[in-house]
């Protein structure tokens, strides 16, 4: 196998250099677009987001980019890899030697792996050097943030296989060569969107395990369906079953978005306006709505005096804030609810100013970074609490935005809120709850231009709301009623009047346990603090389940993946769906019949069908191998002519007929 | 020495889509032979070769090669076959050298000796890279990539194709004087039949992915007979003769060329009446020609003239 695996390494190394090269300059200049979106922020102020993360190891743009390129750099080595000995005396050349299948391949494999590990392996290792490396990244580093690299890098690597499956598979249909590809892309999806990296870990090593089983089967047959190990027939048919899943809903989708200019899909909310008025909005796609109230009146303009249009809504909305509780006891869980390629789960960019820049890192501490000489410049932790050792903000809430150059902010730790004056840099406590009353959320809105008493802090403890200013005097208290166990989301709307509206709106875990029975709650209060209206609002859906998609989706998922429950409106959907499954399932059976398959082998075609409905059966059809069929010479009837026998009359397939020149002669040893 | 045939076949069959590329083939080749393996392009021949190493999936029968399933040949089989691809494919970035270190890790009997004595004789040098070599250079590398591991059976695909006189002379002479063996078994496939009629002991004949004969050389070549006849006139019209291959007509002489030419076919010539019946012997080529050529009768006389039929 050495020598197969340096021949391999000698005839594909140049693919790797050039894949080194690419992926070299194309990281380089990902990260030199990172370190200068710092550099631009911080000197000319803007916003961070965080598809263009500060820390290039979780920068969306980079890793998209990196995605694409090791999907595309995988696939194409490993169809090289077979492409190069595709010619059929070539490939006889490789594999009529005596060694067995499986070493040619495994020394194909592996170095290929090695090829893979140069080409993309090298410039993610660089740049995670690079990053780690203290003077390179104005931004915290910690080992985890290497972990979607990781993560795409080893997608890349299910990629590979799939271009090796590609190359090797004898395939009847134009482009469905590429059936490799499905499992491939479900690998590389939840890169980036799972929460935790194990997760994806678990997609690719199981889209990897496929492939590389189904590699294995068609290596060993030539790319042929027929004769492969049971095991390899499997995992070749459910890969193609999930490219076919996959090109389903790109065409559904596609087809859609082609012929439907109309948005399929409408949601309704409530939304409280500056005078205390609570308006019903259904929208439908972007531009389309309606406006009415509770009772489903329009809602006129009072400068128009007609229906009240989307585009005017804005004029009737006044300020607000919302803040999320947490009830969990640990507060660095709020981090770990995002995912672990969200730069968010490390730190959040908190100001601006003066060459540097502050995070709020997931432990709890504000840590500058000079953007010049990129190094940690300064650190800044609270005052213990009461009973502590040490001081540490709460991490950020999950979807926390901040206007960088604002340099005043308020942050909490688990009892007291701060004013802090990083340009101090100082911290001032604004507000202290009791020991067994602990804080479980927090909002602001605070600007360095506003006076003190303008600038706005909403705590939420775990019996009580506080509306606070700067100078720590509350403009606001309400009990947390309802419970903060239930309702997590709590919002306050300033009215006009001085007055608040403050809505309460319901835990979506906890609210989907409950069976969707709590209704968002809102109150309404007057300048004085006083309750002076309570209601719960209706219970309307969200989205209107009438997206033609869902339906499409319904119709093709195959039926082995529960997606849905049986909702009212996809009646039609789901009957659909038992319509196309059954038909295949009597079409498998008749091609089956037609081609004379075994009685065992047609109830296992059955059950595939029953269990992955449509997508199954083009992959059956894709895979499967029918054998020649000819006119029976005795029943005239159409017979396979894989087997001796007629499967109708049962008479042999006759000799080839004698045309009198025939000379045969017993041949003996000389 | 077994007396198990070394290449077996029994109904072999494959189709490439409604084509039937080798219909029920059946072989019993002896160990020690050199055979041909002929036949029109497009016949089967590379097909029936492919199968039998276990390349390709026959869609009925079977076959063995030194008494192991073909779809099934274990690297121990696989070291006592050598097989030259017609197209002579090798890696092109390796040099000649290289492919004989390639080549001689995975063979345990490897001859160095024998590999060096082709090269030498195709005059290739070691440091040469193999795609900067002639076709004919090529040829001779994978000869003696095929005969370096000293194979029980040589399989090869029609090794001479596109090759000019001199190379395949060259390849012929050195097929015979390296490989001829007593216990060696030689399977070719060819278009020169000068080459197999220099070289093989017997030969088979695909026709249409059918196999038509398989016999000793001297006996397929004694069975095919042109007979001349001359007539005072337009010859007759030809009545029915067994294994009738083809008949020409020219404005007073008609040639038939037959097999299993006997006293039979001989009276119902004669029934004719013609002036002078002439048994011409056939060298292999014309014999193999007028074997696969087209059948029926044919005539070479122009049209408008007397005694045109």
């Amino acid at each position: 196998m050495r020598l197969l695996f340096r021949k391999e390494l000698r005839e594909h190394f140049k693919i790797a250099l050039i894949g080194l090269a690419v992926f070299g300059v194309m990281l380089s200049l990902a990260f030199s677009r990172c370190t200068s979106l710092v550099d631009h922020s911080a000197t000319y102020g803007g916003s961070f987001s965080n598809d263009e993360s500060q820390q290039p190891l979780l920068s969306t743009n980079l890793l998209t980019q990196a995605a694409f390129f090791c999907a595309a750099f995988g696939m194409l080595l490993g169809w090289l890899q077979i492409r190069a000995e595709k010619h059929p005396d070539l490939w006889a050349f490789l594999v009529h030697r005596p060694v067995p299948r499986d070493t040619i391949l495994a020394g194909k494999i592996l170095s290929g792996l090695l090829l893979y590990a140069a080409g993309a392996g090298v410039p993610f290792l660089g740049l995670v050097l690079v990053a780690a490396t203290p003077g390179h990244v104005a931004a915290p580093f910690e080992w985890a943030m290497t972990l979607p690299s990781l993560a795409i890098f080893l997608a890349g690597i299910s990629f590979y296989f799939a271009g090796l499956l590609t190359g090797i598979r004898a395939a009847r249909w134009y482009g469905s060569r590429t059936f490799g590809l499905g499992p491939a892309i479900i690998a590389v999806l939840p890169a980036f969107g799972v929460d935790e990296f194990w997760q994806a870990l678990l997609f690719i090593v199981i889209a990897q395990a496929l492939l590389a089983v189904a590699v294995w089967g068609s290596f060993r047959t030539g790319g042929h369906y027929a004769n492969q190990p049971i095991v390899s027939k499997l995992a070749l048919l459910l890969s193609c079953t999930v490219s076919v899943a996959v090109l389903l809903g790109l065409l559904s989708g596609g087809a859609m978005s082609l012929f439907l200019s109309r948005p399929d899909y409408s949601y309704t909310y409530y939304q409280l306006t500056k005078d205390g008025q609570l308006l019903k909005i259904t929208r439908r796609g972007m531009d389309e709505g309606s406006i009415t109230d509770l009772n489903g009146a329009p809602v006129l303009d009072e400068i128009t005096g007609q229906k009240l249009l989307l585009k005017d809504l804005a004029r009737r909305y006044g300020m607000g804030m919302s803040a999320r509780a947490n009830v969990a006891e640990d507060k660095s869980g709020q981090a770990e609810s995002r995912s672990y390629s969200n730069p968010g789960r490390f730190f959040l960019p908190w100001a601006v100013f003066d060459k540097m820049i502050w995070y709020l890192t997931t432990d709890g501490r504000l840590v500058a970074y000079h953007f010049v000489n990129r190094r940690q410049v300064a650190s800044f932790l609270p005052p213990p609490d009461p009973g502590e050792t040490e001081g540490r903000f709460q991490p950020p809430p999950p979807y926390t935005y901040r206007t960088p150059y604002e340099t005043l902010t308020a942050l909490p730790t688990d009892r007291t809120v701060y004013a802090i004056d990083l340009e101090k840099p100082e911290a001032k406590p604004l507000f202290t709850t009791s020991a067994d009353n602990g804080i479980i959320g927090f909002a602001q809105m605070v600007s360095r231009l506003s006076p003190p008493s303008s600038n706005l802090v909403l705590v939420l403890s775990r019996t009580s709301i506080h509306l606070l200013n700067f100078e720590g005097r509350p403009r606001l208290e309400l009990p947390f009623q309802p419970p903060p166990s239930q309702y997590s989301i709590v919002s306050v709307q300033f009215f006009e009047s001085g007055g608040y509206g403050v809505r309460f709106d319901p835990d979506h875990r906890v609210n989907q346990k409950l069976g969707g029975v709590l209704r968002s709650h809102i109150k309404w209060v007057d300048a004085n603090g006083v309750v002076s209206r309570i209601m719960d609002l209706p219970n309307s859906p969200e989205v209107n389940r009438d997206s033609l998609w869902d339906k499409l989706t319904v119709v093709f998922v195959p039926p082995a993946i529960p997606v849905y429950p049986v909702w009212t409106e996809y009646r039609v959907a789901y009957g659909m769906r038992i319509l196309l499954v059954l038909v295949c399932v009597g079409f498998g059976w008749w091609l089956g019949r037609r081609n004379n398959l075994p009685r065992s082998a047609l109830i296992g075609w059955g059950l595939f069908h029953l269990l992955f409905g449509v997508p199954g059966f083009l992959a059956f059809l894709a895979v499967k191998e029918w054998p020649p069929k000819e006119s029976c010479s005795s029943c005239q009837r159409l017979r396979v002519m894989n087997l001796r026998a007629c499967p109708h009359c049962g008479s042999e397939v006759p000799p080839p007929s004698k045309t009198g020149i025939e000379i045969f002669e017993t041949l003996e040893v000389k | 020495m077994s007396d198990q045939p070394v290449i077996h076949t029994r109904d072999l069959t494959k189709y490439f889509g409604p084509k039937c590329a080798v219909n029920s083939l059946d072989l019993a080749i002896p160990r020690g032979c050199v055979f041909a393996f002929l036949g029109r392009n497009g016949s089967g021949k590379s097909t029936t070769i492919r199968m039998l190493l276990g390349l390709l999936q026959p869609d009925r029968g079977e076959a063995s090669l030194l008494g192991c399933d073909s779809r099934a040949l274990t690297p121990a089989v696989r070291a006592r076959i050598g097989y030259l691809t017609e197209e002579h494919q090798i890696y092109g970035w390796m040099t000649v050298g290289e492919a004989g270190s390639f080549q001689a890790a995975f063979y345990p009997r490897w001859n160095e000796k024998i590999f060096r004595g082709v090269i030498g004789h195709f005059g290739l040098d070691p440091r040469a890279q193999v795609k900067h070599l002639s076709r004919g250079m090529r040829a001779g590398l994978c000869l003696a990539l095929t005969l370096a591991p000293d194979p029980e059976l040589l399989i090869l695909d029609d090794p001479a194709l596109g090759l000019d006189a001199v190379a395949r002379r060259s390849l012929i002479e050195s097929m015979i004087y390296l490989t001829r063996r007593a216990d060696r078994t030689i399977f070719f496939s060819s278009h020169h039949l000068a080459d197999v009629e220099r070289v093989a002991d017997y030969l088979a004949v695909l026709d249409y992915s059918v196999l038509r004969a398989c016999c000793p050389l001297e006996i397929f070549r004694n069975s095919v007979r042109e007979v001349q006849l001359r007539f005072a006139g337009a010859p007759p019209t030809l009545p029915p003769i067994p294994g009738l291959l083809q008949a020409f007509r020219t404005e007073n002489e008609l040639r038939v060329t037959c097999v299993h030419y006997n006293e039979e076919t001989e009276r119902a010539l004669r029934a004719l009446g013609p002036l002078a019946l002439e048994t011409v012997p056939l060298g292999l080529e014309d014999a193999f020609i007028h074997y696969l050529g087209e059948r029926g009768e044919k005539s070479f006389i122009l049209p408008g003239s007397e005694a045109s039929v």
